[in-house]
């Protein structure tokens, strides 16, 4: 009997422990549940706003999208040790897109830029919580202003989805992770941006005092303006830039020169821009924004000026500089190799055979060694990115006034003047637009996109076909991922 | 003595004069006549019963002229005796030849083979030294049908092992379990040290090891002593060296400057110039001409093996005590290399005749310095047309040694030194200490039942030291401006604590064996890393610049609980049952409690009267069984559950005005619901015996479903990915065994042996997706149902266009502007066009059978015996080789120079050397990159020599051997790689797996 009994309170031993759940109950260590963070501790509320900056930081400033930005236009061409290097931005560059579906830059420049919208919609929930807590009314504006500085970044990402792929998936808030969602056709995701913009208008500040360089009511109607502008809505672009200019207070930066430089950060002609910082210090570590530098860095040339050799000024380009005198804007937009800069640093000569000119490095990626701080050996290391000038805003202006026969000068000749340019009295549109090529080379595709929205690109861009080559194709694995991408555009 | 014989000759009269008990004794001898100490001599239908002594010796009182006694002793046959009017017995004991009576390990017991329903694969110590390798599984491959082995060439790595197929989308290794503790890997133990392990294929057998079974177990039992044995100590050991006998043979400069010259590209051909320019060269050809794999490779980097053991006991005690010391070189001429040493002591001790307790500890320490395997891959992408060092440099330019720079001659900064790789980035230490006590507890609290109670408490600590330093060094543009420490610690401590009752009951001709348990366990981690900039001691984070110091933690816990049974029936030996059921708990899921069952049959034909005919003839044994259970695996990853948050870190966090960060977070509202991933197995077999037991053949038919099964699936939009229980796969296949031994005379003996594995991989369900894409975007690998898991998803190659007509003929070729040499990718859907919509499976990574076969033949003391085996049907993706799609001035491997299309009828295979440049080539995945993974392969050759125990004994030694062994001297393969033994079937950064050859020696007193 005495075994049965054993075997009896074995058994019954076994059931209290299987009874005792609370024994396997044993919670992940390393994260922090969503559900027990203190939203009560309304002074954390802009964690997950910075959160949306580091993620829009980060994933802005992948390398592979700024070559599928910049290289349609006919300013710069992709560069690199040869032809081959990196090949599919030269099938970009020549619109063979049917040689491009698989391109990685394609794929992870959309994930990439898909990510800042899937951080928007993540961190809003977050965000909401801590509304929920808010007990006195100056929270509730300040919530209202950061809801408004997350949605920016998604109205950014989308500006930039949009511009390169058309029609595009939209993220549906309801069911953010799990959808496979339908194309919309570019008009309503214009339409959505807007939205989101004019929330933003509404509720940003004039001025970030505490988070210098965050989202001001003014990046956002720069950014609005830029998109009426894409779409021929000269009269939204031409009240928005106006009221800009009267009202913001804000002059184009003088010192040209440094503009894209470590002086030039957060300059005051920057409605917005992309925050690196190596902290001061010559080791330890740093935020920085890595490839998009090193990419357009000199080839073979000694630490710390010193890259891939991406992002070449084609000839034409260079001649067209030359031909208008640019000598101001030459040395921010060049970094030409087999000279020494104006800030002191041997470019040594780069003359690869694809080009019929030795390499013209991009200007506005360049950070003086002088700059820098000691110890630090990466391209570009503690400098910014910039996204949205005053400039763009002048001369978007300029643009919408002559097209509406407004006072186009004035806007104009501000930019002109900055760069030691005589003053147009009476300027057409043509000068406005080569006013533009002339200021905004290699900055985030605006050539190829004026090219294409004044109809210019079938003549000026060999290769292009109008109504086949203004946007890319969806890559080829995200397809494969969600076949709904395949069906018809949902307007 | 003499007084003992007086004593006996007294009874021996008493029994002559009545049936009264009489005082019985005797002699044991094995079948080569040496005494048998710890046999055991029972009173039939009694448990009145004694061993044998030092000299095999026994005296049994109490004995009746009618009892009948049995002798018995471990791995022979066991005698009956009727005692009669006959007191003094010399008894030999044959060996069983038919091995049905030995005793395998099966979990949480032990089984006679004869009484099993599973096909369980034993490989005994012999076998597992029968290789000279680091880890015991490395010596097993090829050898058992079911288990694949793909070893790994890093030193003090163990290889992947596998059983019956990949089932799984994640963890696929099996489980192993060592004297009741449960562990991930065995790498750490001194294969001398295993006694016997069992490897649990089906679900009969594996399936009371519940929630960790679903991928197969390994049971390992470490050497313990035996009762009343003299003290016996071994030496065992071997030296020896290892080379890459086998290399994968790169372009020299010739043909890497004849392949950049022929891309028609001028700023290749300028990288051809600047070499010329740098190092001197003439007719266009540099004269540098760097073989960056022999720069790279050690030849005869050494290998050794050292155990000493003492084994004995006494009457109530069983010891065996060992210390071992390995110690191997990496083949990469760099630091890497791996030195251990494990203690163990093993004690068993009976306290009473109810009651036995015992004690097993075991140490090791091992040592590793790990090589930075990225050499190896620089070595391939790096010209050859640049020397290792460069003394022209400037001092600034390359310190502090002068490697010589690919950026001198115009090379990006992808393209390191893979000499200066291997030397500034080889200084990774990492030191481990782990100690495993055991202890156990035996009552056996009936005189006429037999019940066992045992408790068990397995415990493994372990603790391990990791040192990475970087030197400041420069190598062109590779800088390391100020030299780094990593340092990394961590802690494990896991237990198992098992506690199970046994009743062996047998009445009439019914036999049953019950096994009902508990188990407790428990695993923590725990780990603390430290890092520096610019320190002064490489030892120390704190002598390094304060400001750059940074420290992480983190740890995790799992806790299980289980309950399990096992019911082992016998009728007659006849027919046999076997049920087991398990339930397990677990803390990683919401869900947390799974049930796995299993039934396993056994119908013994042989035994039957029908049979007796055939048994005549030659057909000795025949057994036929099945089994059928459910497996779990909780290797999967643990379950979020819950959406988490990221914070406070750099990438979390936004920079204000300049350096102000501010404290940022990142909501992951991505999060995984998970539950164990269940295999359902099938499996039916037969045993058979031939020809006086000579001949053995055993076949199973093994079909595995995994359900539930853990996929990690890749939300579109680049929304990251999640782990979802969905979909099932397939393994089916058949196993065959077979094997001959026999003497000839008496000087003579050999034996052949030969296993055959089929594994049929099939997708069952996919849950509602179409298909399951892993890999990468650029390189796809799509698991389809009806299909092969993980199949490379690409196009398919038709051929190469040959001349201009066949251009000028092909829309398609005229449309994309192709030249003769390009490849002609099929249209598969017959649009016209070759776009993603032609795409197709076009190979998958895992074989489709595996074989080996192995002879051995002795002939007095010299033993010559040689294994064999191979991989068939497997396909590898040259990932190496596609990497000119994003870096076309890499070098190339030869057989890629030697064979490029260079004219009509050349080639209808490679594309032409200009084409390899051109993205229409190189740029997708399609069969072009796609390789035949078998191989055939020499596994071990050894030919050893024992010496004659005339001789031994002269020298007071109980036995000596001497060996000399070759291990993997030569393998027959078809890709272009350094090994067809590549993880995943892709062939991207592998280490090298050498040849070894040894001098062994084996001696015991």
């Amino acid at each position: 009997m005495k075994i049965y009994k054993n075997i009896l309170s074995i058994v019954v031993i076994l059931l209290l422990l299987s009874s005792c759940n609370d024994w396997l109950d044993v919670v992940q260590e390393g994260t922090v549940p969503t559900e027990e963070i203190d939203y009560t501790n309304i002074s954390q509320m802009y964690g997950p706003v910075s959160g949306v900056y580091a993620n829009a930081r980060q994933n802005m400033s992948r390398w592979e999208m700024w070559p599928l930005l910049n290289v349609r236009g006919d300013d710069v061409t992709k560069g690199g040790n040869s032809e081959a290097d990196q090949a599919g931005f030269l099938d970009v560059e020549n619109f063979n897109y049917d040689a491009v579906k698989d391109f990685w830059a394609l794929e992870e420049s959309w994930k990439g830029l898909y990510q800042i919208v899937f951080t928007t919609y993540n961190n809003e929930v977050l965000l909401n919580r801590y509304r929920e807590n808010i007990t006195q009314e100056s929270d509730l504006q300040l919530a209202l202003q950061y809801e408004a500085e997350i949605k920016f970044h998604r109205a950014l990402a989308y500006f930039f989805i949009s511009n390169l792929w058309g029609d595009i998936p939209l993220i549906d808030p309801e069911d953010v992770n799990y959808g496979y969602p339908f194309r919309f056709s570019l008009d309503s995701v214009r339409k959505l941006i807007h939205s989101e913009l004019d929330f933003c208008i509404t509720n940003l500040p004039a001025e970030q005092t505490e988070h210098r360089g965050a989202a001001t009511k003014w990046s956002a109607m720069a950014l609005k303006a830029k998109l009426a502008l894409y779409q021929g809505d000269y009269a939204t672009t031409e009240s928005l830039t106006s009221e800009i200019i009267r009202d913001a207070g804000i002059q184009l930066t003088t010192e040209y020169y440094q503009l894209f430089k470590i002086p030039g950060k957060l300059a005051p002609e920057s409605l917005y821009e992309f925050q690196f910082t190596d902290f001061e210090s010559g080791d330890g570590q740093q935020v920085y924004g890595g490839a998009w530098f090193q990419h357009q860095g000199p080839q073979n040339n000694p630490a710390p000026i010193s890259g891939w050799g991406f992002m070449l000024l084609k000839s034409e380009y260079i001649n067209f500089l030359n031909d208008r005198g640019e000598s101001t804007r030459w040395d921010v937009a060049v970094l030409e190799s087999g000279t020494t800069s104006p800030a002191g640093d041997e470019i040594s000569l780069f003359e690869p055979s694809y080009l019929d000119i030795k390499a013209h490095y991009n200007g506005k990626a360049y950070t003086p060694s002088s700059q820098m701080t000691p110890g630090r050996v990466d391209y570009g290391s503690n400098n910014n990115i910039r996204l949205l000038r005053y400039a763009d805003v002048l001369l978007m202006n300029a643009e919408a006034r002559v097209r509406t026969s407004g006072d186009a000068a004035t806007p104009l000749n501000e930019v002109r003047a900055r760069a030691m340019l005589d003053p147009i009295a009476a300027p057409t549109l043509e000068d406005i637009l080569n006013e533009r090529k002339a200021e905004f080379s290699v900055e985030w595709g605006n050539r190829f996109h004026d090219l294409v929205r004044t109809d210019q690109a079938a003549t000026e861009l060999p290769g292009f076909v109008k109504g086949e080559h203004e946007f890319l194709p969806i890559p080829v694995a995200q397809e494969d991922l969600n076949p709904n991408l395949t069906e018809p555009v949902v307007e | 003595m003499i007084k003992k014989t007086l004593i006996l000759l007294f009874m021996l009269g008493q029994i002559a004069l009545a049936q009264d008990p009489v005082n019985i004794a005797g002699d044991v001898y094995d079948d080569t006549g040496a005494p048998l100490p710890g046999a055991s001599v029972v009173i039939k239908g009694t448990t009145t019963g004694v061993s044998t002594d030092f000299d095999g010796h026994f005296e049994l009182p109490g004995v009746l002229a009618t009892d009948v006694i049995v002798i018995s002793f471990i791995g022979l046959l066991p005698q009956e005796i009727t005692v009669g009017s006959q007191t003094n017995f010399n008894i030999t004991l044959k060996s069983d030849a038919s091995d049905l009576e030995e005793v395998v390990v099966i979990g949480y017991g032990t089984s006679k083979s004869k009484d099993l329903t599973s096909p369980i694969a034993t490989v005994s110590a012999e076998e597992i030294t029968s290789m000279n390798t680091s880890s015991a599984m490395g010596a097993v491959q090829g050898k058992l049908p079911g288990v694949t082995i793909v070893s790994s060439g890093v030193p003090g790595d163990g290889p992947a092992v596998s059983i019956r197929g990949v089932g799984s989308f994640e963890d696929t290794s099996p489980l192993y379990v060592v004297d009741g503790m449960f562990l991930d890997d065995i790498n750490f133990l001194n294969p001398n040290d295993i006694e016997t392990m069992s490897i649990l294929k089906d679900a009969s057998a594996a399936a009371i090891y519940g929630v960790r079974a679903a991928n197969g177990v390994v049971l390992i039992t470490t050497k313990s002593g035996s009762k009343d044995r003299k003290p016996t100590v071994t030496y065992d050991g071997y030296y020896g060296v290892q080379n890459v006998s086998q290399r994968l043979e790169m372009a020299n400069s010739q043909q890497y400057a004849d392949f950049m010259r022929a891309s028609g590209d001028p700023d290749l051909a300028a990288l051809i110039d600047a070499s010329i320019a740098r190092y001197g060269g003439s007719n266009g050809y540099p004269s540098v001409s760097t073989d960056w794999y022999e720069e790279l490779i050690k030849n005869n980097a050494s290998i050794q093996n050292h155990s000493l053991s003492l084994t004995g006991g006494t009457e109530k005690t069983a010891y065996a005590f060992s210390a071992g010391y390995f110690k191997q070189d990496g083949i990469m001429d760099a630091t890497g290399e791996y030195e251990r040493i494990n203690f163990r002591a093993k004690v068993d001790f009976d306290i009473s005749d109810k009651v036995k307790i015992g004690f097993t500890s075991l140490l090791t320490n091992e040592d590793k310095m790990t090589d930075d395997s990225q050499a190896w891959f620089q070595a391939y992408v790096n010209a050859p047309t640049y020397p290792v060092y460069d003394e022209t440099q400037s001092s600034e330019e390359s310190y502090p040694i002068k490697f010589a720079n690919p950026h001198n001659l115009g090379y990006d900064t992808y393209y390191t030194n893979p000499a200066a790789v291997a030397y500034y980035r080889g200084d990774n230490k990492t030191d481990g200490t782990r100690f495993m006590p055991s202890i156990y507890l035996e009552v056996d609290p009936f005189n006429n039942k037999d019940i066992k109670f045992r408790t068990a408490l397995n415990i493994d600590y372990r603790y391990e030291a990791n040192t990475l330093y970087t030197p400041e060094y420069k190598s062109g543009n590779n800088i390391q401006q100020i030299n780094q420490l990593s340092k990394t610690t961590r802690w494990d401590y896991d237990y198992v604590w098992d506690n199970t009752i046994t009743w062996d009951n047998q009445w009439d001709r019914h036999r049953l064996k019950s096994m009902v348990g508990f188990s407790v366990r428990e695993e923590n981690h725990r780990w603390l890393q430290g890092t520096a900039q610019g320190v002064q001691n490489k030892e120390y984070i704190n002598t390094g610049d304060e400001s750059t110091t940074r420290s992480y933690d983190g740890g995790t816990k799992f806790k299980g609980l289980s309950a399990f049974a096992r019911f082992s029936y016998d009728y007659l030996n006849k027919y046999i049952l076997s049920v087991t059921m398990r339930a397990d708990g677990s803390s990683k899921y919401q869900d947390k409690w799974g049930y796995f069952p299993s039934v396993g049959a056994g119908w013994v034909i042989s035994e039957e009267d029908f049979f007796a005919g055939v048994r005549g003839s030659g057909f000795d044994f025949f057994k036929l069984r099945a089994s059928w259970g459910m497996l779990g695996n909780d290797k999967v990853p643990a379950n979020d559950g819950f959406a988490s948050i990221t914070t406070g870190g750099l990438n979390e966090s936004g920079i204000f005005g300049g350096s102000n960060l501010i404290p940022g977070m990142l909501n992951n509202s991505v999060y995984s619901s998970l539950a164990w991933e269940v295999v359902y197995e099938t499996n039916v077999g037969i045993d058979t015996k031939f020809l006086d037991y000579r001949l053995n053949f055993e076949a199973d038919y093994y079909s595995r479903d995994t359900k539930d099964m853990v996929i990690r699936t890749v939300l579109p939009m680049g929304n990251g990915s999640i782990l979802r229980n969905t979909g099932s796969v397939r393994n089916s296949g058949i196993e065959i065994l077979v094997g001959w031994s026999d003497k000839v005379g008496s000087d003579f003996r050999y034996s052949v042996g030969g296993n055959l594995t089929t594994i049929k991989n099939e997708v069952l369900d996919l849950g509602n997706e179409p298909y399951i894409q892993t890999g990468t975007a650029e390189y796809p690998q799509r698991s389809v149902v009806g299909e092969a898991l993980y199949s490379f998803y690409g196009y398919k190659v038709d051929g190469v266009y040959q001349n201009q007509t066949e251009i000028d003929n092909d829309p398609i070729a005229v449309a994309n502007g192709l030249e003769p040499g390009d490849l002609k990718f099929s249209d598969l859907n017959k649009d016209g066009k070759i776009d993603s919509d032609d795409r197709t499976l076009i190979g998958k990574p895992n074989a489709d059978f595996t074989y080996g076969f192995n002879f051995s033949a002795g002939y007095k003391g010299f033993t010559l015996a040689a294994a064999f085996q191979g991989v068939q049907g497997a396909s590898i993706f040259n990932r190496k080789r596609a990497d000119i799609n994003k870096h076309p001035i890499n070098n190339l491997d030869a057989d890629l120079a030697d064979n490029v299309w260079s004219g009509e009828g050349s080639s209808n295979t490679y594309p032409s050397a200009k084409g390899m440049f051109n993205t229409w080539n190189n740029a997708r995945l399609s069969d072009f990159y796609i390789e035949d993974g078998s191989y055939f392969r020499i596994q071990n050759i050894r030919l050893s020599y024992d010496f004659s125990s005339d001789l031994v004994n002269k020298a007071k030694l109980s036995a000596v051997q001497l060996y000399i062994n070759a291990d993997r001297p030569f393998t027959s393969f078809k890709s272009n790689g350094f090994t067809p033994e590549v993880p995943g079937g892709i062939d991207e950064t592998v280490y090298p797996i050498p040849s070894i050859y040894s001098l062994g020696a084996r001696i015991s007193f």
